[in-house]
């Protein structure tokens, strides 16, 4: 145990000298900080079109509907936030990851990491440490700006305080599963690149294909935060390819629960949405599943070979 | 020049023996087929409803209101062009940091810089071996999602929308190509190579991702699922109407959205394609003078990119790597 | 093979004026003059970051001088960097070559890039003068060390160059190996007159193989003569290494 936590801090130290996690990490920041203006600005913007849109209609006689975005929540603002997870959070999880089980590799100091009475478990225990507390202050950080920024605003009560802290802890879990998914290709593919490229398909699968799939979303469609109409699945071919794959779709499932967390259920959907226990169960799972491929890679790679 | 002749041969051989560029081009054809599967059942199942809803209104004696949904097969490529947006810029990307690579590994840009051959014959034999292999893959992409209009949508091509068709991929073609030249910039200038591939991805992923996507979120038709002036059932001059009070908003919109080459690009070829109505009847030229802007910003992007490159290439002391 | 060979037109092949490098405020070369006559096995000895590296390739015309300039083959390096390329023939350290590709194709390749249209003819000869016809269809990556120095040798060689330029060419090489190179360097200089430019540590090697020698310090020379005469003025020395340490030592105290 000593060992692992000896490696785990190396690691969070050597994470914050990379230039390259800087960079994602400043991107990261910076959206963070716009996500919060930005939709208070659509947001404003939008209760000003719809204002004059019923001004017009009540012109010409006619009666116009309520406003849908009346009764917003508070949170809604940051609902940019939760595509910024999806793409630069996934991204900068990714490299997190990939840095991290290319370190000794890179370094070429492998063979002399584990000519030291350092087992394969140490090794895993302090990298597995090493990537979630890093990524744990990156989301810490990104809680703590969205937190303040909100603040200035709109006026943000206990309660939402507490999901906007319950949303980054839920994207936290989301963004674990690829950095150890990062992790776990760095220690078994021969070639750099192949090693990288490998866990970015898996992210475009997951943020692009699998939605357009379930929901016959455009793939630039999964980017926009609110969330699908999805009358068309009514077509029996459409509905079928819904069923096979959704259950698969591990960012929608991420995106449903986020919104939930966000108190945005208010936008409506007409997609079969399951139970918000069983989405964030399945984030959970996709978490595991990054953590067994970190387990059989740390166990299969050959320690000698770099 | 036959210098740069050997080079891109060597290059297109390179390229067809390494494993990443089959699966890609794989993964781009399957994009491609889902795609256009996915909007055919899509446009299916819209006739259907319509269909549906008309049969109600014959057996209660009414006329019809609205008219029949009309197909423009093009409509149906949206799909593949936002794959194209996003793994062909993946592509782009990494054929050009794979051709640095591959001699910054091996030292061998060293052996082939002792030869009596310029750093000029050099850039241009690697950009006409990737050039070369990246049209060949559109022509796969293009040929495939004609097949799969055809067969799986039933849907027939005129003349002049295959001449569209061939204009998107040779506009396509440019675009990837940009992102080719930014990536071997980056590999070039950079010591270590994954750190370069990440930096790549970033800026891929702020101009092809956030960019465009800070612009849509910003739309306020988008804030509503369906459409918000679809939803107070507002047509499209009504839509502009309103808008036409909020012209600063919307013009600090399109700033955001032309600071992404991507978004550029996607206007170009949506127009083609026809996916905003408005151009679905309007003649070749029309469309391409229209968006002339929006081409050029494309292609600028690109000459940048060369540019850059040769200009590192060109920087003697680049060779002190090891 | 036609490897020109000239000796009795004794002339400077390598002609180095006050050539600098400089990285930053640090000199990498300092002010280099330096003259190698043609058909000379030339050893430039220096200690680890002494700039020899950096003076092969301004020669090689890979790096571009801050200041100064050299002739190599009777051109400038400066301005006529193609002719000189065209006349040279360069084994880097640690040479890799491309993996996923055979001998032949890599050979092929180079010698296309050294303008010769069909170079079958050319690969076979320089293959059989190595002793290599056996690696010919082994991938790079199938092949050791000492075998891909061969090939990286076939490679220098193939267009027929007036100067061979190498870096360290013995580093990772068994002494098989080692004896390999030296009796095929010693045969490209005598058979064909080549002259032989090498950058080196090991001194039992430049016994062995150098006609003369240079010692660069600290991106200066600080001694360049015939190994004879080296060893003539150092006469109570027992060793070139001794010679070696000395002329550094002196110049450290100087």
């Amino acid at each position: 145990m000593k060992n692992s936590i000896i490696i785990a801090r190396h690691e969070i130290q050597s994470m914050f000298r990379e230039r390259t996690f800087i960079l994602l990490l400043a991107v990261f920041v910076a959206m963070t900080l716009a996500s919060a203006y930005i939709g208070w600005s659509s947001q404003h913007t939008i209760n000003q079109v719809y204002t004059a849109a019923a001004e017009q209609l009540r012109q010409s006689g006619k009666v116009a509907p309520s406003s849908p975005f009346a009764d917003y929540p508070h949170l809604a603002l940051l609902k940019n936030m939760i595509i910024y997870v999806i793409l630069i959070g996934g991204l900068l999880a990714i490299s997190t990851g990939y840095a991290a089980g290319m370190r000794e590799r890179k370094a070429g100091v492998l063979k002399l990491l584990f000519s030291r009475p350092i087992s394969k478990e140490d090794f895993l225990l302090g990298k597995l440490l090493g990537i979630s507390l890093v990524l744990a202050a990156v989301i810490l950080l990104a809680a703590a700006i969205s937190a303040i920024s909100s603040a200035f605003l709109v006026s943000l009560n206990a309660q939402d305080v507490i999901h906007l802290f319950s949303f980054y802890g839920f994207s936290w879990v989301y963004l674990l599963g690829f950095a150890f998914l990062g992790f776990s290709f760095a220690l078994v593919k021969d070639d750099e690149v192949v090693a990288l490229l490998i866990p970015i398909i898996f992210w475009i699968m997951i943020t692009f294909v699998l939605p357009e799939l379930t929901s016959a979303l455009y793939p630039t469609g999964s980017l926009n935060p609110t969330l699908p109409q999805t009358d068309i699945l009514q077509n029996p071919a459409l509905q079928t390819m819904h069923d096979t794959v959704y259950p698969f779709s591990i960012s929608e499932h991420y995106k449903e629960s986020a919104a939930t967390i966000l108190g945005m259920k208010a936008t409506g959907t007409a997609a079969p949405v399951q139970s918000g226990i069983l989405n964030a169960f399945k984030i959970f799972c996709w978490m595991l599943l990054g953590l067994a491929a970190s387990f059989a890679a740390v166990y299969s790679f050959d320690k000698s070979r770099w | 020049m036959s210098n740069s002749l050997v080079i891109a041969r060597k290059e297109f051989k390179d390229i067809l023996h390494s494993g990443i560029f089959l699966t890609v081009l794989l993964l781009l054809l399957a994009l491609t087929a889902t795609s256009v599967i996915v909007s055919s059942f899509v446009f299916k199942s819209q006739v259907d409803s319509y269909q549906s809803s008309l049969h109600i209104l014959k057996e209660l004696g009414k006329q019809p209101g609205g008219p029949q949904p009309e197909l423009f097969p093009l409509n149906l490529l949206r799909g593949v062009i936002d794959y194209l947006e996003i793994v062909g810029a993946i592509l782009g990307i990494l054929l050009g940091s794979l051709t640095i690579a591959r001699e910054k590994n091996t030292q061998t840009l060293k052996l082939i810089l002792t030869r009596p051959v310029s750093r000029k014959d050099l850039l241009f034999g690697k950009m006409l071996g990737n050039a070369v292999f990246i049209g060949i893959v559109l022509v796969f992409v293009g040929s495939f999602a004609l097949l799969s209009l055809v067969f799986v949508a039933g849907a027939a091509l005129t003349l002049t929308e295959a001449a569209k068709l061939l204009l998107v991929l040779a506009i396509s073609w440019i675009y990837i190509m940009a992102f080719f030249s930014l990536a071997a910039f980056l590999f070039l200038s950079m010591r270590s190579l994954s750190n370069a591939l990440i930096v790549a991805f970033t800026i891929w992923m702020v101009f092809v991702l956030i960019l465009p996507q800070i612009g849509d979120t910003m739309d306020p038709d988008n804030q509503v699922p369906g459409g918000f002036f679809n939803s107070i059932y507002f047509n499209k001059e009504q839509e502009k109407q309103v808008l036409a009070k909020f012209s600063s908003y919307e013009t600090a919109r399109n700033f955001i959205e032309e600071l992404s080459v991507t978004k550029n690009y996607e206007r170009t070829v949506f127009a083609l394609l026809g996916i905003k109505p408005e151009f679905n009847g309007m003649q070749v030229p029309d469309i391409l003078g229209q968006k002339l802007f929006d081409i050029l910003v494309v292609m600028l992007f690109f000459a940048a990119g060369i540019l850059a490159d040769y200009s590192v290439l060109n920087k003697k002391d680049i060779l002190v790597w090891d | 093979m036609k490897y020109s060979k000239n000796p009795s037109e004794k002339q400077f092949i390598i002609d180095v004026r006050s050539l600098s490098k400089k990285y930053g405020d640090n000199f990498a070369v300092d002010g280099l003059n330096l003259k190698v006559a043609e058909g000379e096995i030339f050893g430039f000895l220096g200690h680890n970051g002494a700039g020899k590296t950096t003076t092969v390739n301004m020669l090689t015309t890979l790096l571009q001088p801050t200041s100064g300039g050299a002739f190599v083959a009777g051109f400038d390096i400066l301005k006529e960097s193609v002719e000189v390329r065209k006349r040279i023939g360069y084994l880097p350290e640690n040479i890799q070559l491309y993996d996923s590709m055979t001998s032949y194709e890599n050979l092929e390749y180079f010698a296309k890039l050294s303008g010769i249209s069909k170079p079958e003819e050319s690969i076979l000869q320089v293959l059989d003068f190595l002793d290599a016809e056996s690696y010919r269809d082994k991938k790079i990556s199938a092949l050791s060390k000492g075998m891909r120095q061969r090939i990286g040798i076939a490679q220098a060689i193939l267009h027929e160059p007036k100067v061979l330029f190498l870096d360290e060419p013995t580093s990772g090489l068994d002494p098989f190996g080692v004896k390999q190179l030296r009796d095929t360097l010693l045969r490209l200089n005598k058979e064909q007159g080549m002259t032989i430019f090498m950058n080196t540590h090991l001194l039992s090697e430049v016994t062995k193989t150098c006609s003369t020698i240079g010692v660069l310090s600290h991106g200066k020379l600080i001694h360049s003569d015939s190994l004879v005469n080296t060893m003539k003025r150092f006469n109570d020395e027992s060793s070139l290494e001794q010679v070696y340490l000395t002329i550094e030592e002196g110049h450290y105290e100087k």
